[in-house]
């Protein structure tokens, strides 16, 4: 009984930590991708919103 | 787990993401416009001796033309971007929507953290004070560095500038977390990361040789920070709010 609780607890907390990490993964990809990454593409498309969000621009 | 991560951050980061560009087109938008001009030469700021007294005669008037100026270069193809009018605008809008998106994601992955370690019950009024800490992070204590800048600015290297902000956001955040995790005196030394990348000192360049006139950078850092303290705190409520809802049941 202990040990199936016990085994339970760890899986979701697990699965919560996975999806923790995704989740956070995720936030900091779009952020570099909308405020950081150096492609000239992206430079462009994002230039407005870079200097809105006083991200380092140029 | 994932899916009220996803769909409170998604719902969050939409919503504020539309009150920031909004706001942005508004308020800051027409300032970097203006400021292309100067950027490319179509306007000079003191380098012509009429401009200057030109400029100071009629504030407004000269603002307004400087305004609509602006908008004529943009269509007439002002390439500094690569993108005009609507196009740009809308371009504006989507990656505002994804930053905002990203700090969404970013800040529920430390709600469902908070809530784990049994550290606090998230509620949309605790969700406002995480909204101030990601503005403390992402723009207030960067600006005392680095102030927002203006196209046409002078600064130091980009990289070297990418750098110390990220390292900023980076402690501050934890030095915030630090602060609001420990109960021990060690929750202090939070004070000393915050204050770590400003001792260290941010990127500055040699000399000042920016072309946008003065005034109007200052209007503009001034602005990015009322805007970005007014999406922080609508990001944090409405994250706060729909993660409340997503674990209630």
């Amino acid at each position: 009984m202990n040990a199936t609780n016990t085994t339970k607890t760890i899986i979701r907390a697990e699965t919560g930590l996975g999806a923790i990490a995704v989740a956070l993964l995720m936030g900091v990809a779009l952020v570099y991708t909308a405020g950081f990454a150096n492609s000239a593409v992206l430079h462009s498309a994002a230039h407005d919103s870079r200097h809105a969000i006083s991200f380092p621009c140029h | 787990m994932l899916k009220s991560l996803t769909a409170s951050a998604l719902g969050a980061g939409l919503a504020a993401g539309l009150v920031a560009a909004a706001l942005q087109l508004l308020l800051l938008v027409p300032l970097i416009g203006e400021a292309e001009l100067y950027e490319s030469g179509a306007l000079t700021h003191f380098s012509a001796g009429e401009a200057a007294p030109h400029d100071h005669a009629g504030e407004s008037d000269g603002h307004d033309h400087a305004a609509s100026d602006g908008h004529d270069h943009d269509h007439a193809g002002h390439s500094h971007d690569g993108a005009s009018g609507f196009d740009r605008t809308l371009l504006t809008i989507l990656s505002t929507v994804a930053t905002y998106t990203g700090f969404a994601l970013i800040m529920v992955a430390g709600f469902a953290v908070a809530e784990g370690a049994g550290l606090s019950r998230i509620t949309p009024r605790q969700g406002m004070l995480w909204g101030l800490a990601g503005f403390a992070a992402t723009q207030f204590l960067p600006a005392l560095g680095l102030a927002p800048e203006l196209p046409g600015s002078g600064a130091a290297a980009l990289e070297a500038r990418q750098t110390w902000w990220l390292m900023t956001a980076a402690l501050t955040l934890a030095g915030i977390g630090l602060m609001a995790a420990v109960k021990s005196p060690l929750r202090y030394a939070g004070i000393l990361l915050i204050a770590l990348p400003h001792v260290f000192g941010a990127p500055h360049p040699e000399g000042y040789a920016g072309v946008t006139p003065p005034e109007l950078a200052a209007l503009f850092a001034a602005r990015v920070l009322v805007v970005g303290g007014v999406a922080w705190l609508a990001l944090g409520w409405l994250a706060g709010l729909l993660w409340s809802r997503e674990t209630a049941s």
